[in-house]
């Protein structure tokens, strides 16, 4: 297994603890999920990075029990969403970094939003989720300090 | 390259994402058989909170463990005797019910319920003391009835307390009639350690069985018609003329509790 997949394997595997931890079962909290796979869409070179985003939200799906394909669907539309400025955000501060996550976040979150409703049939807003984006934003400088420290930061290379 | 060429590689997973979340339904089967990867995560994730337990457990000392078994004792034995008391509860309250079976017989405002005591028991004296008295309403001369049937009669009142002398004190007269046939006649309690009443100077050949059941005749106003007063257990001869007649009483007096002090006009529904 090649080194870029070694570190997304250790990301998602942390990303999946902290999802699962009980003090993260609030609606301000961060999205592990994608913070962990922007840091390696970014940062490791991958030809079909979609395809990844498809599998691994499926596995998250399936571990959070959540709708089949809700996470796949949202962080596929994000990692395209990040694609998009991948130059711009490598090469960026941890400012204009921290607006592309929260503009990520928000797509991601509007996606699985959309989901929820079609689902469920009925409108409904709760102004917390909002806060999802935002301790995202602001986590994302911090994680992007500590996985940095990993030995396989050039996984890239 | 323009916007549609970077979108186009991303399409295909998009349509399957899609395609996933509308076969929803029909794929979430699929968690119940990826149970064996889940349930090691889970494990994983709640270890930090056992290890914390164990660590917690381990740092109980031995005194406070000590403390723990004693006090567990002590309220394994309250609650030990906590059942006896309701086990006597138990026991006193199907004597309730019994008595109350009783008490439809009579008219409700006519009874006092009343229990024993203490009692007097000897050859000459069979009495009981009873914890009704005439604050309860209690009066000389009214009748007491048990469970199965007649117990006897008050003699004797004070303000909380009254006197009761059994119908087979020898000082004990009640007059009483044969279910089967009517005859009409008085019992008088035996002068001996046992309870029973006797029936004399009965003419030598009247009918009368061992066996047949006495109730009271209602004719000497203290107790009401028909209630069973005693059972014939033995039939003698005094003498060529008269019959000597031993009767045992129908209420288990030695096993009385709980009685129903009535009035003399407390006659049957």
């Amino acid at each position: 297994m090649s080194s870029r997949y070694t570190l997304l394997a250790k990301l998602m595997a942390i990303a999946l603890i902290l999802n699962l931890l009980p003090i993260f079962a609030m609606a301000w909290s961060p999205m592990w999920l994608l913070l962990g796979f922007v840091y390696w869409l970014v940062y490791a070179q991958h030809p079909h990075p979609t395809y990844i985003a498809l599998l691994l939200g499926l596995f998250f799906d399936i571990m959070l029990e959540s709708l089949m394909g809700q996470n796949a669907l949202a962080l596929i539309v994000a990692s395209i969403f990040i694609l998009q400025f991948k130059q711009s955000f490598i090469f960026s501060n941890n400012t204009t970094a921290l607006v592309y996550v929260f503009g990520a976040s928000l797509v991601y979150l509007t996606i699985v939003y959309i989901i929820q409703i079609i689902h469920i049939g009925a409108w409904y807003f709760d102004g917390w989720f909002l806060l999802s984006p935002i301790t995202t934003a602001i986590l994302w400088p911090i994680i992007r300090i500590f996985i940095d420290t990993f030995p396989s930061k050039n996984a890239s290379e | 390259m323009n916007p549609q060429q970077r979108i186009q590689p991303h399409i295909l997973p998009i349509i399957l994402a899609l395609c996933v979340l509308w076969l929803s339904p029909s794929v979430a089967s699929i968690r119940g058989h990826l149970s064996f990867v889940i349930t090691p995560i889970y494990y994983l994730i709640e270890m930090p909170s056992h290890f914390y337990l164990w660590v917690q457990e381990q740092g109980q000392n031995k005194e406070k463990l000590l403390a723990q078994v004693r006090k567990i004792t002590h309220e394994n034995k309250a609650i030990k005797a906590q059942l006896q008391t309701l086990n006597a509860t138990l026991i006193e309250l199907k004597q309730l019910k019994k008595i109350l079976h009783t008490r439809y017989q009579i008219k409700r405002s006519n009874s006092i319920l009343a229990g024993v005591s203490s009692i007097a028991h000897s050859r000459f004296k069979k009495e009981f003391l009873i914890n009704k008295g005439s604050a309860d309403g209690v009066k000389i001369g009214q009748a007491v009835i048990g469970v199965s049937g007649v117990v006897g009669k008050i003699i004797d009142t004070t303000f909380n307390h009254a006197t009761l002398l059994n119908i087979t004190d020898p000082s004990h007269y009640i007059s009483i009639k044969n279910q089967r046939n009517n005859i009409r006649t008085i019992a008088q309690g035996v002068a001996t350690t046992k309870h029973q009443l006797q029936i004399n100077f009965l003419p030598a050949g009247i009918d009368i069985k061992v066996g047949d059941l006495f109730v009271t005749s209602g004719l000497d106003d203290s107790f009401p018609k028909g209630h069973p007063v005693a059972i014939v257990s033995d039939v003698t001869h005094q003498n060529s003329s008269f019959l000597l007649v031993y009767l045992n009483p129908v209420e288990n007096i030695e096993q009385l509790e709980f009685m129903l002090v009535i009035n003399n006009q407390g006659e049957p529904e």
